[in-house]
């Protein structure tokens, strides 16, 4: 045997290979293979620790008396009432009182007069658009009886559908008229959020 | 009252018929009765669904004469009733001070709390502070407003708007609330939703007020004229409001120029009979 042929079937045998037979003793002859640990793709789980049951109660009815202490508390100060404290009047303003009240002008008798004209005329401007809203909402519905009268006349079915509720339309939202018309593409400065709400304890 | 012809000629004896004669006239009124049949169903109308598209008014309008009056008092009233609070003390205060110094006759710890900030000095201070941090107001009159054009929201905010289109009508335009005719299969809402699609672009974004319609229009075409067999059109209303101030139309195929107007300056552009019935459903603002 030459050299070359030596090197060669000795590398022969480091030949790899898929098989993963456990049977591949190496012998003289068959070639011998090499074979990698399998890749663990997770990691074992571990034990769970076994817990004193005695831990266990304990904790559980740890917890349940704070919950227990939580709803009485709450039910202590279901029956306390909301102080009303804005509604008193602070006492310094009782006792100022007298130097606090306004001297007003005295009122002419000229003056008194004018006073109630303006008053009668404001009723009398009031009634009037009350008067012209309701008959403004008369003439809506009159409208709208007459439209769906008409329609039912040319469709009843389209008739079953018009006088069908409108689920989206309630509640009805609408915001304004403001004072003042939005400013265009306003960016409202950012405030910082202070939680006001008062505790009855 | 074909039957109670019929009962007289039967039943009364100066009319006297004979058997076939009668049979002849019972054989000519079937006819007259199918005629009369025939005339009702060729009346066919077309249905039509029509947008009002309003915009409420966005800001509040001005008091009138009267309103202006009658505020200005009930605050005069107010607060001739009411009591002086803690700053108007502390000017009457400063007045009395400022008397006694004059006079001479102070004492060195009075001296000492003059030197401090007076009450209007502070007024000053406070009004100069709220100059630095107010913000400017938006106008109450916009540039459309001044320009007076008519094809944006952003004018008359103070007053409802409402969408007027000219639209195609058989040969000519005309100016309408934009209007189509009633697809099958649709309810006479959802035209009218789509009408809104079609004709107004989908930049405009609107909320229907109900189910319903809320008012009625009938026309005729013209004479000689038959669309799809219908002789004319019956046009029911839908109300709804726009959403949101800004928002542009992008006018459909048939429609030649839009305006938004407001109540009283719809006259201008609606045939009159056309006003007539659309004023009996828009709630006015005045």
């Amino acid at each position: 045997m030459t050299l070359s042929q030596c090197v060669i079937s000795s590398f022969k045998r480091l030949t790899l290979s898929n098989c993963n037979s456990h049977r591949c003793i190496s012998s003289g002859t068959a070639p011998l293979l090499f074979r990698v640990t399998d890749i663990a793709w997770a990691e074992p789980l571990k034990k769970k620790k076994k817990m004193d049951p005695m831990v266990l109660r304990q904790r559980e009815e740890r917890r349940k008396k704070k919950i227990e202490k939580a709803i009485r508390k709450l039910e202590k100060n279901a029956s306390q009432f909301k102080p009303l404290d804005e509604m008193e009047v602070p006492l310094k303003l009782l006792r100022e009182r007298e130097l606090r009240t306004r001297t007003n002008p005295s009122v002419t008798e000229e003056e008194e007069i004018l006073q109630l004209r303006l008053l009668k005329q404001w009723s009398i401007y009031k009634k009037q658009q009350c008067i012209a809203e309701t008959y403004m909402m008369d003439c809506m519905q009159t409208s709208t009886n007459r439209a769906l009268e008409e329609l039912r006349k040319e469709s009843e079915e389209l008739w079953l559908e018009a006088i069908q509720l409108d689920p989206m339309l309630i509640p009805y939202r609408a915001k304004g008229p403001d004072d003042t018309p939005p400013i265009k593409d306003y960016d409202a400065p950012d405030g910082e959020y202070k939680d006001e709400t008062k505790k009855w304890e | 009252m074909l039957s109670t012809m019929f009962f007289r000629l039967l039943y009364n004896p100066k009319c006297i018929l004979s058997k076939h004669r009668l049979q002849l006239m019972l054989l000519s009124t079937k006819t007259a009765d199918n005629a009369l049949h025939r005339s009702e169903s060729l009346e066919k109308w077309q249905i039509t669904g029509a947008v009002c598209i309003t915009r409420p008014p966005i800001i509040c309008p001005p008091l009138t004469p009267l309103e202006e009056k009658f505020s200005e008092m009930i605050s005069r009233l107010e607060k001739e009733n009411s009591v002086q609070n803690d700053h108007e003390l502390r000017i009457e205060q400063d007045r009395i001070r400022a008397e006694l110094l004059k006079s001479g006759d102070l004492e060195s710890t009075d001296i000492e709390e003059a030197a401090l900030q007076t009450a209007l000095e502070y007024e000053d201070a406070c009004i100069e502070e709220l100059k630095l941090t107010a913000t400017t107001f938006a106008p109450k009159v916009t540039e459309a407003d001044k320009m007076g054009s008519l094809d944006t929201l952003d004018r008359a905010l103070h007053r409802s708007l409402v969408l007027v289109v000219k639209q195609k009508l058989g040969e000519n335009h005309q100016w309408i609330f934009p209007q189509s005719p009633w697809n099958p299969g649709e309810t006479l809402r959802q035209s009218c939703e789509r009408v809104v699609r079609e004709k107004c672009g989908l930049n405009l974004k609107v909320k229907f007020l109900g189910n319903a319609p809320s008012g009625f229009y009938k026309y005729r075409f013209p004479k000689n004229t038959l669309i799809d067999g219908c002789i004319g059109a019956k046009v029911f209303f839908y109300k709804c409001q726009v959403r949101g101030v800004t928002g542009d139309v992008q006018p459909g195929d048939d429609i030649a120029a839009y305006e938004w107007r407001t109540l009283d300056e719809l006259d201008e552009r609606l045939k009159k009979q056309y006003a007539k019935s659309v004023s009996q459903f828009l709630v006015s603002d005045q």
